[in-house]
């Protein structure tokens, strides 16, 4: 399973461009992508403008997220990371100082990639300290192979920065904790994956540390976003799917109904508060099982959990009490 | 001025020892540096011609990039050199510790200078992990000279 966790977006886009790019990286192999919004600065209403359903037809294997990524430059500036987070599935900070790529390091909490623009030359060297501290915390390090052939303007000083900022990034890091992207604007920045690995293999990323790039460090990205966005702490996951309309509560049951079908078809479907509505009591008559164990009465085994994620197993205490194996 | 202090000494033997009973242990902490950051070299642009006009940062600068350039081409060129100092026809140069190796091959091997003009090359006279040896280096090579 590959991620693509930077493909441009921009609301003056030609939504044909977009699709040919969209495909193309779908048929080279990555099935899920993310539609990048760059922001420099933030409209005091926070609005998310990348569509929900695109207004083109996708491959069908091919989830599409929505991040943007926040350009700051002094992080002591409230940039109300929170609300942004809300509004997008990802969110990534492209800090331009040395302060604030210390602060998106070490203490900013609510963006789980950083993304430099590595076309630009830096004052400070890249010390293994607050890369490999991001990392513990979670962080990953972004790097936009597309970048590497962009050979118009600034007399060609963008390819010489990349390579240099590449190479240093991987030597501060060793490889670990970075997530390969395209950021193609258009089709002739897409690479398949091999392609991509060689290419990062000459400054080097070790190809094994370039395939977990490719796979597993974006999906950790993809997943702790989902997580934080609806679950407490990641520990409280809420829980929907798979079930049945109990006919004793026939109130409770017709409100159940209509949540469901107001579910959007989206892939993913992140943006879901997946808040319980809280159920009327009725007369007081009934004693008042609750809606789970009322179904387990019936013999109902619905109640078996659908994690949103069917890669992560369930507890082994969850799964003895359910008996599930 | 170790006298100095000896007689300074002699004429307040009281706080001689109270100076002693004050005195710790010293602890000894031990750090190796396998892997230092930044590797150094020591250069010296040579001429044909007789007379070459002293160097500054920016000559410096595009020799390195022109030898880096024709030996490894665009990452060659991508190499951060951090350039410490510039004196006369001299230059100590800082590299990251991994791309010393390729950096002195890249100068050793450069000849520069237009077709009409006189041909130039880079000298490495000393290369390494640490810079106080290589500044003390300088001196060696007068010793055996004259």
């Amino acid at each position: 399973m590959l991620y693509d966790l930077n493909v441009p977006w921009d609301p003056s886009q030609s939504p044909l461009h977009l699709q040919r790019t969209i495909s193309f990286l779908s048929e080279l192999g990555y099935d899920t992508l993310a539609l990048n919004h760059t922001l420099a600065t933030l409209t005091p209403q926070i609005m998310n403008p990348i569509p929900l359903v695109p207004p083109f037809t996708i491959p069908k294997k091919t989830v599409l997220l929505r991040r943007c990524t926040l350009i700051i430059a002094d992080p002591t500036q409230n940039h109300r990371l929170p609300a942004l987070a809300a509004a997008y599935d990802i969110v990534a900070l492209r800090p331009t100082t040395e302060k604030a790529f210390l602060a998106a390091c070490l203490s900013l909490d609510s963006h789980s990639l950083i993304s430099l623009d590595l076309t630009q030359r830096f004052p400070f060297h890249f010390k293994p300290k607050p890369f490999m501290t991001a990392i513990n915390r979670g962080i990953r390090f972004e790097i936009c192979y597309s970048q590497s052939m962009d050979v118009s303007g600034d007399g060609g000083n963008a390819r010489r920065n990349f390579i240099g900022n590449v190479v240093a990034i991987v030597r501060a890091t060793r490889g670990r904790g970075l997530v390969v992207s395209s950021g193609a604007i258009s089709v002739l920045g897409c690479r398949a994956p091999a392609d991509v690995l060689n290419l990062l293999g000459v400054w080097g990323l070790q190809r094994e540390r370039g395939v977990e790039s490719l796979g597993v460090n974006p999906r950790g990205v993809v997943i702790n976003e989902g997580l934080r966005r609806t679950s407490f702490r990641g520990v409280v996951d809420v829980i929907e799917g798979g079930e049945k309309i109990v006919k004793e509560n026939g109130k409770g049951g017709g409100e159940k109904e209509k949540r469901m079908q107001g579910t959007p078809q989206n892939g993913v479907g992140k943006k879901q508060k997946g808040k319980r509505i809280a159920e009327e009591t009725n007369g007081g008559a009934t004693p008042q099982l609750s809606k789970r164990a009322a179904k387990k009465a019936n013999g109902d085994l619905t109640t078996t959990t659908h994690r949103r994620y069917p890669q992560q197993a369930t507890s082994y205490t969850r799964r003895m009490k359910e008996k599930i194996w | 001025m170790v006298l100095d202090s000896d007689t300074t000494m002699a004429d307040q033997p009281g706080a001689k020892r109270k100076h002693d009973k004050h005195v710790k242990g010293h602890e000894i902490a031990a750090k190796t540096i396998k892997t230092p950051p930044f590797s150094y070299a020591h250069l010296q642009l040579i001429s044909d011609s007789d007379n070459i006009k002293d160097l500054d940062s920016l000559i410096v600068r595009s020799h390195i990039t022109a030898a880096l350039t024709q030996f490894l081409g665009v990452t060659g060129s991508a190499i951060s050199v951090d350039i410490l100092k510039v004196e006369g026809t001299e230059c100590w140069i800082r590299v990251p510790r991994e791309d010393l190796s390729s950096v002195v091959a890249a100068l050793g091997g450069w000849v520069g200078g237009k077709e009409n003009e006189d041909k130039v090359g880079w000298k490495v006279k000393g290369s390494g992990n640490w810079l106080s040896i290589l500044v003390g280096e300088r001196g060696r090579e007068g010793i055996w000279k004259e």
